[in-house]
């Protein structure tokens, strides 16, 4: 207990866990800023695509399988959002809690379909990296998550720049920031929105595939995950991605610090992340890097 | 032949008998034997019906005193509602259309009689009084359950129709209510509470421990306390799992056994089945009742309209709105705590696992699918609820792994309703009578122009002077 390598290594594991906190909950914020609403239809989604993916990785090679799937993730998001989101987005009598309420339809639908296809056992998926630990002194660090943790930083630097310094970061920026002064200024939302959706079901995609060599894919292996990035998000503060990834990588930590404390056990766990929520947001109820509401009236 | 003139004077008694004889006896014993069918499909209480077979049998022998003529018909004038409510399919059919004229408002509520307001809740006590009757053990249970998914229903509707905040942990507050419930009745805490009390108890246990959960979550944005009811929900079966409450949740053996209902002695004749579900049915008419006057007839109803209308404004109204946020995630807490508390003494038995994340999401799915924002959307929610199961084991039979489908199915059926009927199915009714039998007051954007050749004076039979032809004098 008193033992300050064990601890070390265990916020080291927490990190790398956090990082792929980090990853779904920027997926969630930029979603969140470009659409007002939280996708969570995301976690079946993209179990039926690792389903399908883990089926198609038996016989072909593991890292072809990656990058299939997720270019059908792309694809996946923004055709749900051209088929579905947008009839329910353009209708007259729309409301914001009726785009809110037409993603529990999607999720029910894609969890359906993810217990449809799926069998009895777990299915397990390869790995992207390499078996193995790196040992550093006396620490163990596998090779999964070194490179879990890497991948997990460039995905979210390459995020970053899209958003920063492409031309379609910056209308994507214009319709989070007011989608009817963009559309106004003649930037075509629905086409942002469904970049939003697609780049959302990529990086989900990613997540999963990334999470699934060790938690096997069956229909709810990632609802833990999401569970925890959502927590992330709201403690980082809604809109900011920065935020998102910061308190992905707080509540990893913490997680997997409250997992070896024997008190609680691995159970209680989520009551620590549950109580640092309740903390954050007494304290600081817009989020640690959130903005305060503002309105013109 | 004078003789033959004979006037035959007929009493007005023996005519009285005579129908009495002929006809009342032909509808008896055809009523009779629509009773014996009956028993054949579903239970009767033997005291109903023994009731019954004697008055018929009371009503078919004319009485030998003077003045007996007069209790026969006294006789005739008691047996015909029993003849009318042991008619259980018409009172069933009536029960279901004066329950959506009193929920649904397809009029103004200005607009109702004290008559017809309590037209619409005499039929529903009514069919509830006598379901037990009427319906055998398995449907009883079943109608039972929809009761309590309704109660369910309405209290997720607190949170979701009325706020438009999603609760996703609603199945914690439901298991915090069955084992609250569970060790009260049990004695768990050193004290036995009667059953019906420890239920209202577990209902205030659940709303503190709501109010609690809301108060730091409601003061920025209500999304807020989606997310944190959705952590609430994730932890709250791992730590009754887990060693601090192992014992007292029963994990081991799989959950608590609650200790069942027993019938009171002043009850003697009744089957149990029939008295869980009128200890169903009372709670659930005052939890309904207690809602109802709250929604429409009290300023917290008002309130939550408003806040739910546009908050800064409601704030600038002086609608105290953080406080009625708070209130509403209380209520919403404490009825769906009354309902687990009432599944816990309708099954008698709970687990941790009996209600998961799934079972939260099924509630929002439910509700919407009834309707959002009213009582007749909770009542179908609780309907769908309680038959999704029993549908999917039933396609099951025919297709394997129907049920997953069946739920991808229920998904996409949610978003086309979303597309084609944004309020629900409840939505729809209430759209649909109000176009038959709403009144045809025009109202704002509701006005319909005459067609230009509509003559006023010949339709409203008035003369054609020049009274109505100028027009007002003044200007």
């Amino acid at each position: 207990m008193t033992d300050l390598g064990f601890w070390i290594a265990c916020t080291v594991d927490g990190i790398a866990t956090g990082f792929i906190y980090g990853l779904l909950a920027l997926s969630i914020v930029l979603m969140y800023r470009t659409c007002k609403l939280f996708n969570f239809a995301q976690t079946s989604i993209t179990a039926l695509f690792m389903i399908f993916a883990s089926n198609a990785a038996v016989k072909n090679n593991g890292v072809l399988v990656s990058i299939v799937t997720l270019l059908l993730g792309l694809i996946g998001g923004v055709l749900l959002h051209l088929v579905v989101m947008r009839r329910i987005t353009e209708n007259k009598d729309r409301s914001h809690a009726t785009e809110a309420l037409a993603i529990f339809g999607l999720m029910a639908v894609f969890e359906g379909l993810a217990n449809f296809f799926f069998g009895d056992a777990p299915l397990p998926y390869p790995s992207l990296f390499v078996d193995g630990t790196l040992k550093i002194s006396e620490f163990n660090l596998s090779y999964n998550s070194i490179g879990v943790a890497c991948a997990s930083i460039f995905v979210i630097l390459l995020v970053g720049v899209f958003f920063r310094f492409t031309y379609i970061g910056l209308l994507s920026e214009a319709v989070a920031e007011n989608i009817l002064a963009a559309r106004l200024r003649g930037i075509r939302a629905s086409n942002i929105l469904a970049i939003a959706w697609g780049v959302t079901g990529m990086v989900g995609v990613f997540v999963g595939i990334l999470v699934s060599p060790v938690t096997f894919v069956w229909p709810g292996f990632l609802v833990p995950v999401f569970g925890s990035s959502l927590v992330a998000v709201v403690m980082g503060g809604l809109e900011s991605p920065v935020g998102a990834v910061l308190c992905g990588i707080l509540v990893g930590v913490v997680e997997n610090l409250a997992a070896n404390v024997e008190v609680l056990g691995t159970e209680l766990k989520y009551v620590a992340v549950f109580l640092l929520l309740v903390t954050v947001l007494t304290l600081r109820p817009r989020g640690l890097f959130g903005r305060s509401d503002m309105r013109r009236v | 032949m004078s003789s033959d003139k004979k006037k035959v004077r007929v009493r007005l008694v023996d005519l009285y008998y005579f129908w009495l004889q002929r006809v009342g006896n032909e509808a008896i014993v055809l009523f009779d034997e629509f009773l014996i069918q009956i028993r054949h499909v579903s239970k009767l209480p033997v005291v109903l019906s023994s009731t019954y077979f004697n008055v018929s049998a009371a009503l078919m022998t004319p009485s030998k005193w003077k003045l007996g003529f007069v209790f026969d018909f006294f006789k005739l004038v008691l047996g015909l509602p029993l003849l009318l409510i042991l008619f259980g399919v018409i009172s069933l059919v009536v029960a279901a259309a004066g329950t959506v004229a009193a929920f649904a408002g397809f009029r103004n509520q200005e607009e109702y009689s004290f008559k017809e307001k309590m037209f619409g809740w005499i039929l529903p006590i009514l069919f509830i009084v006598f379901a037990p009757s009427i319906l055998s053990d398995v449907s009883l249970q079943k109608v039972g359950h929809v009761l309590i998914f309704t109660i369910l229903m309405i209290g997720v509707d607190f949170l979701f129709g009325r706020c438009g905040i999603p609760p996703f942990g609603h199945a914690a507050f439901v298991l915090i209510g069955a084992y609250f419930t569970a060790w009260f009745v049990g004695g768990a805490f050193g004290f036995s509470v009667p059953f019906g009390l420890s239920i209202i108890l577990a209902g205030f246990c659940g709303g503190l421990i709501g109010l609690l959960l809301a108060l730091p979550a409601v003061r920025v944005k209500d999304v807020h306390l989606s997310i944190v009811t959705l952590s609430f929900g994730t932890m709250l079966p791992l730590l009754l799992k887990s060693k601090y409450l192992a014992e007292l949740s029963g994990v081991k053996d799989g959950g608590v056994q609650v200790k069942a209902l027993a019938l009171p002695s002043f009850l003697g004749g009744m089957r149990l089945e029939a008295y869980k579900f009128y200890v169903v049915a009372i709670f659930f008419i005052c939890l309904l009742t207690f809602a109802y006057n709250l929604i429409r007839h009290s300023q917290i109803g008002r309130a939550f309209q408003t806040i739910k209308w546009d908050v800064e404004i409601a704030g600038s109204l002086g609608v105290p709105v953080f406080k009625f946020k708070l209130l509403a995630f209380a209520l919403s807490a404490f009825y769906t705590s009354c309902a687990g508390g009432l599944l816990a003494v309708y099954t008698s038995f709970i687990s941790p696992e009996s209600y998961t994340m799934h079972d939260s999401i099924n509630y929002n799915i439910a509700l919407m699918f009834g309707g959002l924002n009213s009582l007749l959307g909770a009542s179908i929610g609780g309907i769908f609820l309680t038959m999704e199961p029993e549908l999917a084991f039933k396609i099951g039979l025919f297709i394997p792994k129907a049920q997953q489908f069946l739920y991808a199915i229920t998904g996409a059926m949610m978003i086309f309703l979303l597309y084609f009927a944004p309020h629900g199915v409840a939505g729809v009714i209430v759209s649909t009578l109000r176009k038959k039998f709403g009144s045809k007051v025009q109202r704002g954007s509701n006005y319909k122009a005459p067609p230009p050749d509509y003559d006023l004076l010949a339709a409203r039979k008035l003369p054609r002077t020049s009274r109505y032809l100028e027009g007002p004098k003044h200007d």
